[in-house]
């Protein structure tokens, strides 16, 4: 069995890390630049426990930063706290979906997410780049996208966190819809987004 | 590019909260000055016209780390890389940095104050000595 790694896994495993040293330096720095950081934190959170909703991210992401600034102020070395990134972000991300267990399951008690499984999301493509760009577009396009359909929005974040859709706007609008309905509202939903998504991709370009 | 869902999720994170929160903000503002930073300054302060005093002045700006992380051959390494110091440089470094740490704490548990106040120049004892002063005693010796 070949156990080495190919030049080009090493050149991406040495880019990867040069990215997270990087991320790291930028949080410490002067300025206390901490977006890039969380991003990767973050990714490596949801890679390990892929079940976490974006509300339970959110927790994640404030408890991870939380515990590496420890470090910080403990005089850990850059390179320390890069090596013990992914086992600091995961350990968050477990403590948050243990305690979330329980009001998870209440949400989906009698709902076996029909919809989710009769229209799987043209929107999850294995190949995404991830580039801090990239990141920065679509967090950019979800926000233009909340504040001109707010409904729309809510549609693609249940999709995405897995939610019925008509339990998560009956919970956040008291709005009673049936599952055609949200199987509508959330083709318009895909295509609104993906059009500010192409007009910020263009605008980028030019 | 067509973002996957995990994606789409972490955006709205920061869709719903761009910044960081006030917590995260209030402990990054409180973090205090590093170990070694702190013993670099302060070696620096008192060993005026020191010929490492600008690449010893470039680690401590990294704030981070302790004595013992210079042992380490990927903290040697990341200070390199951020320093842009030469290997040999940063071996002065360490070196004198060990070296400046020992003496400090042989000063501060009392040992090196009584060992060097018994061997002074003038034959006075000194109850309060510094790190450079042992040094410079123990150089003025060595000549």
């Amino acid at each position: 069995v070949d156990c080495t790694a190919s030049a080009e896994e090493k050149r991406r495993l040495k880019t990867e890390r040069e990215e997270i040293e990087d991320a790291i330096d930028l949080a410490r720095g002067p300025n206390g630049v901490v977006r890039a950081l969380e991003l990767i934190v973050m990714r490596m959170a949801h890679r390990k426990v892929p079940a976490l909703t974006h509300d339970e991210l959110q927790v994640v992401r404030e408890k991870a930063l939380l515990a590496i600034i420890e470090k910080f102020d403990a005089g850990a070395t850059t390179s320390a706290i890069a090596n013990q990134l992914e086992a600091t972000a995961v350990n968050k991300a477990r403590d948050v979906q243990a305690a979330a267990i329980s009001s998870r399951d209440h949400m989906e008690q009698g709902d076996p997410v029909v919809l989710l499984k009769a229209h799987p999301s043209p929107l999850n493509v294995a190949t995404a780049v991830e580039e801090h760009e990239d990141y920065n577009r679509v967090i950019d396009a979800l926000a233009q996208l909340r504040d001109a359909n707010e409904r729309y929005y809510e549609v693609i974040m249940a999709q995405i966190d897995g939610f019925p859709i008509p339990q998560r706007l009956k919970n956040r609008f008291n709005e009673d819809v049936t599952d055609v309905t949200a199987r509508k509202l959330l083709q318009r939903a895909r295509e609104r987004f993906e059009t500010i998504l192409s007009g910020l991709a263009k605008a980028t370009a030019s | 590019m067509n973002p996957s869902d995990e994606m789409l999720k972490i955006a709205a994170v920061f869709v719903e909260q761009p910044d960081p929160s006030d917590r995260v903000k209030d402990a990054l503002a409180r973090v205090k000055r590093a170990p070694l930073s702190a013993l670099v300054d302060q070696m620096i302060r008192e060993s005026s016209g020191f010929a490492l005093k600008s690449a010893l002045k470039k680690i401590a700006d990294l704030n981070q780390g302790q004595v013992h992380d210079l042992d380490a051959p990927d903290f040697r390494s990341y200070i390199i890389a951020r320093t842009g110091l030469s290997d040999e440089h940063l071996r002065d470094c360490v070196s004198a940095i060990a070296t400046y740490a020992k003496v400090k704490q042989a000063v501060e548990s009392g040992a090196g104050a009584t060992l060097i106040a018994a061997r002074a120049e003038k034959g006075e004892i000194k109850n309060e000595v510094s790190p450079s002063d042992v040094l410079r005693e123990l150089a003025r010796r060595v000549k």
